[in-house]
């Protein structure tokens, strides 16, 4: 025991000469700079406040935990595997993580193994009993315990790598005056611990922490663990606020397949665009952050095109909004009217038919009208209906042939009327 | 776009889905920089439409750099898992375009890919 208290004051003494003075505030460590460099071996133990101190403590506690998963054998394999099917030359990399970066942080080469441990086991291995489980910040005998006993752990650990001195280790780390650090220590402890509870408490507690990094290791470790965890399910509520602005009665252009790129549904200068807008719809949508999909050629590309329109028009307020839509832009506008988007007037030019995969939810669209021209030939490439068969939607045929993007012209608007269609 | 370069487009997509012509195939990548939409189009909707057998001229495409814009996002419809490590790479282009086609060819490619323990 004096051995170790000669250690605490050792560690002590650094902690005071690393530090500018005074202890740092946990709100000033995560915005502290990232460290440029870990500190290796045991010597990460020696401080319980400065960043660099704290950051490699975390990172030594996470990777004994993906070496006791078993990660590192994986990823070992994949890099192996990669090499051999890509030919690629090895980068050097150990167990998948960079050889480099573990070499840095004076990672011990561990023995994984099965065992788990009761927490009372571990703290007997630590040489430490403490009166309460771990919650959030140590009581003051707590940290007191912590600063005793940290550096011998660590230093057990690092000369025999096993589950035990791990198990240890994070025992004594789950009282760790920083969070980052007994979160870290948390996410581990459930490959080590017969019990997850105690673990699990800490990263629920991590989940409100004030250091952002804490927080996110905290919320990765516990979908891990515990995925249905109610602190969790309040992290993925949608904290986007709805704006409280009436829904407006606007329009917008959604764009067929590959046309992303193209110029002539892009606000302001589009000719199209600028068509719709100065003669259809004044309100046409033409701000920076219009909609846009892939505009990939795949039932996975328009439903996720279909999915990101409906998040888009609800980010708006716009439901009920006019779409104008053109190929395949009218299969995306459909999903997502399918998935709850309220539509106003839905305009399909040259839409190709595949009925009833790609059709409107009649009870959340006001009007449905298709303009197409005769024998449209790129919807004959991509083998669609050329014609809608319910007398819920208004079919208007041009009269043009074969061409699938006539009914995007201005020209082809003027000169058969197309407004009067709508 | 008239008849005849539907035609063409698809005699291309026959000579290559039946006798393997790379070269017929190669004829499709190449006009998917067509300055006709339609033939663009359709030639990109023809490689779609042969699936894992467009991995490998969608692969040389990626490599020559040649409209990359549309053919990352190829790589992510026929479902070209092979090509995920090429389409990282393209997410950080310095053109913008291609960077963001290469990151909807990797969603599209995560959407297709079965769910886990299936």
């Amino acid at each position: 025991m004096a051995k170790h208290r000669k250690t605490s004051r050792r560690g002590e003494y650094r902690k005071r000469v690393r530090t500018t003075g005074r202890p740092a505030s946990r709100a000033e460590t995560s915005k502290a700079r990232p460290p440029r460099a870990p500190i290796p071996g045991p010597e990460a133990f020696t401080g319980l406040e400065d960043p660099s101190h704290v950051r490699s403590q975390a990172a030594t506690l996470l990777l004994i935990g993906t070496h006791m998963r078993g990660d590192v054998a994986a990823m070992d394999a994949r890099a192996r595997e990669a090499r051999g099917l890509m030919r690629v030359r090895s980068t050097g990399a150990a167990g998948g993580l960079p050889a480099n970066d573990m070499r840095a942080l004076g990672f011990p080469r561990m023995h994984a193994g099965a065992a788990r441990f009761l927490p009372a086991t571990l703290e007997k291995a630590a040489g430490v009993r403490f009166a309460a489980r771990p919650g959030g910040a140590p009581t003051p005998s707590e940290a007191r315990a912590v600063s005793s006993r940290l550096l011998g752990v660590a230093k057990a650990f690092y000369r025999d790598a096993n589950p035990e001195t791990a198990g240890a280790l994070l025992e004594v780390s789950l009282r760790h005056p920083h969070e980052l650090v007994r979160v870290a220590a948390a996410t581990s402890y459930v490959e080590v611990a017969a019990d997850p509870a105690r673990a699990i408490r800490i990263l629920g507690q991590g989940l409100r922490s004030r250091d952002r990094l804490a927080r996110d290791v905290a919320a990765h470790a516990l979908a891990h663990v515990d995925p249905r965890n109610p602190a969790l399910e309040k992290l993925l509520a949608s904290k986007t606020r709805p704006s409280r602005r009436k829904p407006s009665r606007t329009g917008m252009i959604v764009h067929g397949t590959w046309a992303g790129a193209s110029s002539w549904w892009q606000p302001p200068t589009g000719d199209f665009w600028k068509y719709l807008h100065d003669n259809v719809d004044p309100n046409l949508y033409g701000a920076q952050d219009r909609f846009e999909w892939s505009g990939g050629y795949s039932d996975a590309a328009r439903a996720l095109g279909g999915h990101d329109l409906q998040a888009w028009v609800q980010q708006h307020t716009l439901g009920g909004l006019d779409l104008f839509t053109h190929s395949h832009g009218g299969s995306v506008a459909m999903l997502a009217n399918q998935a709850g988007t309220s539509i106003g007037r839905l305009v399909l030019l040259s839409c190709p038919v595949h009925w009833p995969k790609y059709a409107p939810d009649f009870t959340r669209v006001s009007k449905v009208v298709s303009i197409r021209v005769h024998v449209d030939l790129v919807i004959l490439a991509d083998r669609g209906g050329q014609r809608f068969r319910d007398n819920r939607i208004q079919e208007h045929v041009l009269p043009l042939w074969f061409d699938h993007f006539a009914t995007h012209f201005p020209g082809t608007w003027e000169q058969f009327h197309v407004r009067s269609m709508l | 776009m008239g008849p005849w370069q539907v035609a063409r487009l698809y005699a291309l997509k026959s000579v290559w889905n039946a006798t393997g012509l790379r070269s017929a195939g190669r004829a499709l990548v190449e006009a998917l920089g067509s300055t006709d939409a339609g033939v663009r189009t359709v030639a990109g909707m023809f490689l779609v439409q042969s699936g894992k057998r467009a991995e490998p001229l969608v692969e040389e495409a990626i490599h020559r750099g040649q409209n990359l814009s549309t053919v990352l996002v190829i790589a992510g419809d026929i479902g070209a898992v092979r090509l995920e490590p090429e389409l990282l790479r393209f997410t950080k282009d310095a053109d913008p375009q291609v960077a963001k086609a290469a990151r909807d060819g990797l969603r599209i490619l995560a959407a297709q890919r079965p769910p886990r323990g299936v």
